[in-house]
């Protein structure tokens, strides 16, 4: 290796460590996951369903994920998605995902994503079937729109301990 | 800019790897307790077009241990005895329905009515001698006594998740037909060594396994009932007499006079629709005053012999084996005779 190709190798190093660094440093968007579960609590005499925090979970417990998007950068984020694999050991509650203003999709394979009605599996025969609860695999949500800086979002879904 | 964004598509090649090996491993029954749940959440964004790194947000929890077990009672029906029966088996099935193995916890006792309804029938029976038996060796039958009392571990998968336990007990021989007599088996969910399991009364701990008792009544604690049902034999005997012959008259309108021959019939009737009357031995002894005519045991049709049947005494009497009285069910009529005659002395 000659002089000049340690000079280009160097250079380029320190590109990708730089502009690792620039984007490590100061990530546009803030992310937090948090995990409820709804419990039915009585307000001013009357029964309301409240999200509350997690207490003890056994199988059978439904949770409802809260994925939070917080824009803390003094300029607009586009392009946003925010995806979630359903956690091991959980099924995911079909229909429950929502999130304003965004596109969902889902994936049966963790790699491609499609919308609800599209989502089919091949079955063990080589028959395809819609999917059902224990085939979705992951769910995204892509925003329409661009983030406004100090803009926040939030998207959520439930699924239940296997 | 190109290598930075292959650097971001691995990472996300990678967690796609991940999260479909881990959607391959699948339980039988609930997620085991002290399983970490891990729910990561990914965004990816741009900034003034430009892609930036994929962020990730991670909550884990742990599963905590779901205590719910049932006991039931196996054959849906009222154990069919007889009185002074031994050894008669209850059956009971308990069943580890939690995320986790647990021990178990038995004991029995019965019924002392009324007020006790078990399969329609109200409790008017003690039994003696009860005894319980696990079916340690999970065969499903009743292998002899053990020293096994209480469950030592039930698991959690199909196989392993439950177990017979077998109630012995001791029919007193006193039973009334159509009696009841009911026993309840209790289990309560204990630590795989035996120790006591307690609730954690705390608030959730997302990193720690808590217990959670999630039976009926959430108090780790189930009991089923079974009943045994006695059947008994009713005998009733009625004797008659009729005077077969006189020295003067003959068989025609014959009376008790000296030298007549009579004849005696003891009737046994069963009352019972279903259980037969056994080891039915009938004795009588000859009247006074009067002399056996041997040969002339009868038990219905069938001829008794005197070295079977009559006993010179003193006192003289008819000894006879009637064996058994068939209950009255429309097959059998419920009815046996023993029949023998006497002269009347001169």
């Amino acid at each position: 290796m000659g002089t000049r190709d340690w000079v280009l190798a160097f250079a380029a190093t320190l590109l990708v460590t730089t502009l690792t660094a620039h984007a490590a440093d100061k990530p546009c968007v803030e992310l937090k996951t948090s995990g409820e579960t709804e419990q039915e609590v009585v307000e001013q005499g009357n029964k309301v369903k409240r999200l509350v925090p997690i207490d003890k979970i056994v199988p059978g417990d439904e949770v409802v994920w809260t994925i939070t998007a917080k824009n803390v950068c003094k300029t607009a984020t586009d392009n946003m998605v925010i995806a979630n694999p359903v956690p091991e050991h959980m099924t995911y509650v079909v229909g429950s995902a929502m999130g304003t203003g965004t596109d969902i999709t889902f994936s049966v394979d963790g790699q491609e994503f499609k919308n609800a009605a599209d989502l089919q599996v091949r079955a063990a025969d080589g028959t395809m079937h819609v999917a059902r609860p224990d085939d979705y695999r992951a769910v995204r949500w892509a925003y329409k729109a661009s983030f406004a800086p100090g803009a926040i979002a939030f998207v959520r879904y439930r699924a239940v301990v296997k | 800019m190109t290598i930075a964004r292959h650097v971001k598509n691995a990472c996300l090649a990678l967690i796609a790897l991940s999260s479909v090996g881990a959607l391959q491993s699948a339980f039988a029954v609930g997620t085991p307790a002290g399983t970490t749940i891990n729910n990561q959440a990914t965004v990816d964004y741009s900034v003034g077009g430009v892609p930036q790194n994929q962020l990730s947000a991670a909550v884990p929890f742990v599963v905590d241990r779901k205590v719910d077990l049932t006991v039931t009672e196996v054959s849906g029906n009222a154990t069919l005895t007889t009185p002074g029966q031994n050894d008669v088996i209850a059956t009971f099935r308990v069943t580890n329905n939690g995320n986790g193995s647990q021990g178990y916890q038995l004991s029995i006792v019965q019924d002392v009515g009324p007020g006790f309804v078990v399969f329609g029938h109200d409790d008017n029976l003690n039994v003696n001698n009860l005894r319980w038996f696990v079916d340690v060796n999970n065969n499903g039958t009743y292998d002899g006594p053990d020293n096994e009392t209480n469950i030592g571990s039930l698991a959690t998968d199909a196989d392993g998740e439950s177990r017979l336990v077998f109630v012995l007990a001791d029919i007193p021989v006193g039973a009334g037909n159509n009696t009841y007599a009911n026993v309840r088996l209790t289990a309560i969910a204990v630590a795989t060594d035996g120790s006591t399991l307690t609730q954690s009364s705390a608030l959730d701990d997302p990193n720690v396994e808590q217990i959670v008792f999630a039976d009926a009544g959430r108090d780790r604690t189930e009991s089923a009932a079974d009943q045994y049902h006695v059947q008994s034999a009713a005998l009733t005997i009625t004797k008659t007499l009729q005077v077969i012959s006189d020295p003067f008259n003959g068989g025609s309108n014959p009376k008790a006079i000296p030298g007549a021959v009579v004849q005696y019939r003891i009737r046994m009737i069963n009352a019972s629709t279903t259980t037969a009357a056994t080891a039915v031995t009938v004795t009588d002894n000859i009247p006074a005053n009067t002399t056996f005519v041997p040969g002339s045991i009868r038990l219905d049709a069938g001829i008794v012999t005197d070295a079977n049947g009559f006993i010179a005494g003193p006192p003289a009497r008819v000894v006879v084996d009637a064996g058994a009285v068939p209950p009255n069910n429309g097959t059998t009529d419920g009815q046996v005779d023993v029949t023998f005659q006497v002269t009347i002395n001169n």
